[in-house]
């Protein structure tokens, strides 16, 4: 019954629409550098941070993916770490039993395939190229697969890959245990690959004799995660 | 205080005197746009917040969830657009008149002066010149209610927008800064549109009358005399009233 009459006033919900999707598109111009400058000025607060509360902050902080409905909490005691495939002592490994095996210290970016990076994060644990050693690979050996003790999540690695400097069965990360949301007891860290190659909560290596696709390189990612040379991006490497 | 009393009158009178507000369209439209933003708001914080991203985990799903909704967010509105009702008060929705200035300046910090001068408007002491006509469309909704809507509207245009890119960037090897930018925005922009959710939500609660009316459709003539003076049904209703039904004593 409105239909013939005329509506008058100024078209300003219109534009205000087109004013919101302006301002988007700017951001989207702008954010990055808008992003660098609020992860400069916000990392002091981050280091301090004992509330959590700085992950409200867009930016670099960490994020806390998990893929799997729950995860059980394993204590030092109860941690179990089975190593096994083409190798010639397969060993099931106790928190104590890596930690008693040689340590190294690395200061590295954690670097997320979404966007995120986290400067600077001090990691410790065991070369997996050490734990590697320790159990003897065999000559049929191409690749690992890693399990997590959820049983959801799994990533792989080519042995060359495995064997790097920077690639360690982390027992300590953020100057402390790895904590139960980083992955903790135990994790891996790839430093020079995307974050989803670093397992959290690790049970399970197995040596075998090809690559295969992980959880999220099933669902699209790149099988080769080097950092700023796949998936699309170009991040600094680490 | 009569006031008050006679509006819980009317308002607890069955049937009488009621005002149609929303037709079934629009009303479809809110509750599907609605439960979809929900939901986008509701995996949105598990996906970002990281205590509840270890509560709920299964990460692939939820960003599923979340990449769907966000995908039909717009669908209910294109939908609506297809009934003559839901385009009318888009239309409504979509045009300031005079009285939406004097609302917003009245209510927006815009400086004391402009706040006495709208002041001096609402007690009709000036006057704003604007064309006259006796059938308008106009009135339903109040200044606030329009800026509302225009600017969900546009956040699910920005939200799609930046979602694709976050989404399709790596496929369309967008560039590693706009699609940081693309996540920016996204992320701020959730922050804003959940306040603004939370103040519509919580205006909601304080009008039981507004709530029937996006409920039911109608509304008693005495809320909307008393929140949409302007409102055009009222001066059509106001006619049939002054030629029909108009008894001695009334006033």
């Amino acid at each position: 019954m409105f239909t013939e009459k005329v509506a008058d006033g100024a078209p300003i919900g219109r534009r205000v629409v087109l004013g919101v999707a302006a301002l988007g598109a700017v951001g989207v111009a702008v954010g990055s550098t808008v992003q660098r400058t609020l992860d400069k000025a916000v990392a002091p607060l981050r280091a301090r941070d004992t509330t959590g509360l700085t992950n409200l902050i867009p930016g670099d902080g960490f994020q806390i993916y998990t893929v799997t409905s729950s995860v059980p909490h394993l204590s030092a005691a109860t941690y179990q770490l089975k190593v096994h495939g083409l190798v010639n002592e397969p060993a099931t490994l106790t928190l104590a039993d890596l930690e008693a095996m040689p340590q190294t210290k690395l200061t590295r970016d954690f670097q997320c395939v979404t966007g995120w990076r986290v400067g600077d994060v001090p990691w410790a644990g065991v070369k997996l190229g050490d734990l590697l050693d320790r159990v003897g690979v065999r000559s049929a050996a191409r690749a690992i697969i890693f399990r997590s003790f959820d049983g959801s999540y799994d990533e792989s690695l080519t042995l060359e890959e495995a064997r790097r400097p920077d690639v360690l069965v982390a027992l300590r990360m953020l100057s402390g245990p790895v904590s139960f949301e980083h992955g903790g007891p135990v994790r891996l860290y790839v430093a020079p690959m995307y974050g989803y190659k670093s397992i959290k909560w690790l049970g399970e290596i197995e040596v075998v004799d090809t690559v295969a696709p992980g959880y999220w390189e099933r669902r699209g990612y790149d099988i080769e995660a080097w950092i700023g040379k796949s998936n699309g991006r170009g991040d600094k490497p680490v | 205080m009569s006031v008050l009393q006679g509006r819980q009158e009317s308002a607890a009178t069955p049937g009488g005197e009621e005002i149609r507000r929303f037709g079934p369209a629009t009303r479809w439209v809110h509750r599907a746009t609605a439960a979809l933003l929900g939901v986008c708001l509701a995996t949105a914080a598990i996906l970002y917040l990281p205590p509840l991203s270890l509560m709920f985990g299964r990460r692939a799903l939820i960003a599923d969830i979340h990449l769907y909704c966000g995908l039909a967010l717009p669908v209910p509105a294109l939908l609506g657009w297809l009934a003559a009702g839901f385009r009318r008060d888009t239309t409504e929705l979509n045009r300031f008149v005079a009285e939406d200035g004097a609302w917003l300046r009245a209510r927006l910090p815009f400086g004391s002066a402009r706040r006495r001068r709208s002041a001096r408007l609402a007690t009709g002491r000036i006057t704003v010149a604007r064309p006259v006509s006796t059938h308008r469309v106009g009135g339903k909704f109040n200044a606030g209610q329009k800026l509302y809507a225009a600017v969900v509207a546009g956040s699910i245009l920005v939200f799609l927008g930046t979602g694709l890119m976050m989404y399709l960037g790596q496929d369309l090897s967008i560039p590693d800064r706009y699609r940081t930018g693309a996540s920016f925005v996204h992320t701020l922009l959730a922050y804003g549109i959940f306040f603004a959710v939370c103040g519509h939500l919580w205006m909601a609660s304080r009008d039981p009358v507004a709530r029937a009316g996006m409920r039911t459709g109608h509304v008693p003539r005495w809320w909307a005399v008393s929140e949409h003076p302007h409102w055009s049904a009222l001066a059509d209703e106001r006619a049939q009233t002054t030629a029909i039904e108009r008894q001695p004593g009334e006033d």
